[in-house]
């Protein structure tokens, strides 16, 4: 009996744009299909994101694309020279999307100078105050209770744990770089975190007294996702540490 | 009556001009020293020596002063003397990556300055004719005179006691010229959007897939305005990114062409996210 065959989905035939040259010499035909995809989605962005082009009448491939530039990881990782940065802030996304001519860009190599570049991420994004679910956790309890995290205003719960648990069963890989330098994948990495989260508690606690509320905020600063791969790394030898009881 | 003083003239000679000051001033004599981009004249009590860097024609002071008549003469002359102009008359894309073109289209306004002298009314239709009448490389330093500036320092008895900068009184002028040309040349690079490469003085540098239409509306443009403008060959453009100093060499008309400009857009992007950045701080809300 022949073997059944898995259906293939169809690419859309895309057209180069009207009057498109190359070189002065006119360009006709069709796209590849993957240029194709990525510059229908491009082009009709905002469309398919407010529903005016219906997110099911993508082809898979479109459909791939739009998922990775509506990824809010994806949109706040940029590029600049050969060298990739993520900012956990969110912040430069919306500083850029607020110019017509910088909307969308993550490539900053030829907007920005090296200097500057180096200026924004280091000092002016301030990672720990735009902390968030996806790049930090909360602990926020009295000595003595059952430990909780705290919960932001949107009602997010800022437990990076629970949160990469979530994420990988979305299906992304976690990779965790520990204090010794190892690379650890899958549950062990979520492990590791886990372990170091708690060393790091059990220090903040071990110095209050009973009763007194325990603020801890542990910001993972180098998060980084490779969309090639589907990897998500958290490296803990990059890690801020507020206890923010001794914050006036 | 003022005596008459003994003069020579002599090509720039920057050994012999610093000899002669140091002879001066072991001397301790009484002398002025006068920088101009187009010459140095050491002026003494008995002699004054000047020392030319190009000799330029008769001609080109003759329509000097005829431009400066006519200014006098130009209703529009005062209002234009008390604005305030930019004489940076140069852009580039922003984001302009470094690229190697094979043949780019390079749109020149032909004799942009005179033309913007007489379309503003500050010059007539007789000078206009005699700058026209002159070889381009004459025409441009009669023009560039209405800007001329000198440093004149003072010796006394030997020492260097003061120094005054002048300038020419009608040189905002110049600076209204230049800027006029440079809104038009961003005009048309406003309108050519992702085609713009780069423009310089009086001629704008596009990538050759630009759409006849977005072609056919920077030159009514020109045309509207009243300028007249011609295409060049440009071949071989290789554009090369030096942190925000943007290298381009390219053959125009079979000649090496090399530009060197810095990128404008790089500081202007750091200024408004920065800018976007401190509205955020104050306004919660953008961060939702």
């Amino acid at each position: 009996m022949a073997k059944k065959k898995t259906q293939q989905y169809q690419d859309r035939k895309y057209n180069y744009p009207k009057g498109f040259t190359k070189y002065g010499k006119s360009k006709t035909g069709f796209m590849p299909a993957a240029q194709g995809a990525r510059t229908f989605v491009t082009n009709n962005f905002d469309k398919i994101k407010s529903g005016s082009i219906p997110f099911d009448s993508l082809t898979q491939r479109e459909k791939r694309v739009y998922r990775g530039k509506n990824n809010p990881t994806f949109e706040n990782l940029y590029k600049y020279g050969d060298k990739t940065y993520y900012d956990p802030t969110r912040t430069l996304r919306k500083s850029l999307d607020n110019d017509p001519a910088l909307k969308g860009k993550r490539d900053l190599t030829n907007l920005l100078k090296p200097e500057d570049f180096k200026n924004l991420f280091d000092q002016r994004l301030n990672p720990t105050k735009y902390a968030d679910g996806t790049n930090s956790t909360f602990f926020n309890f009295k000595k003595g209770d059952k430990k909780q995290f705290y919960r932001d205003e949107s009602g997010t719960l800022l437990d990076i744990v629970t949160k990469l648990n979530k994420i990988k069963k979305s299906g992304r890989n976690i990779r965790v770089i520990d204090t010794k330098g190892v690379i650890h994948l899958g549950v062990k990495a979520i492990d590791v975190m886990r372990k170091f989260e708690s060393d790091k508690l059990l220090e903040v606690t071990e110095t209050a007294k009973e009763g007194q509320q325990i603020q801890l905020q542990i910001v993972y600063l180098s998060t980084d996702y490779n969309p090639f791969t589907n990897t998500v790394t958290y490296n803990l030898n990059n890690v801020q540490v507020n206890n923010l009881k001794d914050t006036p | 009556m003022r005596k008459k003083q003994n003069a020579a003239t002599y090509y720039k000679n920057p050994a012999l001009q610093e000899s002669i000051i140091r002879y001066y001033k072991e001397k301790q004599l009484n002398f002025v020293v006068k920088h101009s981009n187009y010459n140095t004249q050491i002026i003494g009590s008995e002699a004054t020596l000047k020392f030319i860097q190009t000799e330029h024609p008769i001609r080109v002071f003759v329509a000097y002063n005829k431009i400066v008549k006519d200014l006098k003469e130009s209703p529009k002359t005062v209002e234009i003397l008390q604005g305030e102009w930019s004489t940076e008359n140069f852009d580039s894309r922003n984001g302009l990556k470094p690229a190697f073109y094979k043949k780019i289209l390079n749109l020149d306004i032909s004799s942009a300055y005179p033309y913007c002298l007489w379309i503003n009314k500050l010059i007539t239709q007789d000078t206009f004719n005699y700058l026209m009448g002159m070889p381009k490389t004459e025409r441009l330093p009669a023009i560039g005179m209405i800007a001329k500036k000198s440093v004149w320092i003072t010796y006394t008895a030997g020492k260097a006691e003061e120094w005054e900068l002048k300038e020419g009184f009608y040189a905002n002028i110049f600076f209204y010229v230049i800027q006029q040309i440079t809104d038009l040349m961003a005009w048309a690079a406003e309108i050519a959007g992702d085609s713009f490469l780069f423009y310089w003085v009086d001629g704008i540098f596009l990538k050759p897939t630009i759409s006849k239409k977005k072609l056919a509306e920077i030159t009514g443009i020109f045309a509207e305005q009243g300028y007249y403008f011609k295409y060049e060959k440009v071949e071989n453009c290789n554009i090369v990114r030096d942190g925000d100093k943007l290298l381009i060499n390219m053959i125009k008309n079979g000649q090496e062409k090399p530009y060197q400009m810095y990128d404008k857009n790089l500081a202007r992007n750091f200024t408004k996210v920065l800018q976007a950045l401190e509205n955020a701080e104050q306004d919660p809300v953008f961060l939702s």
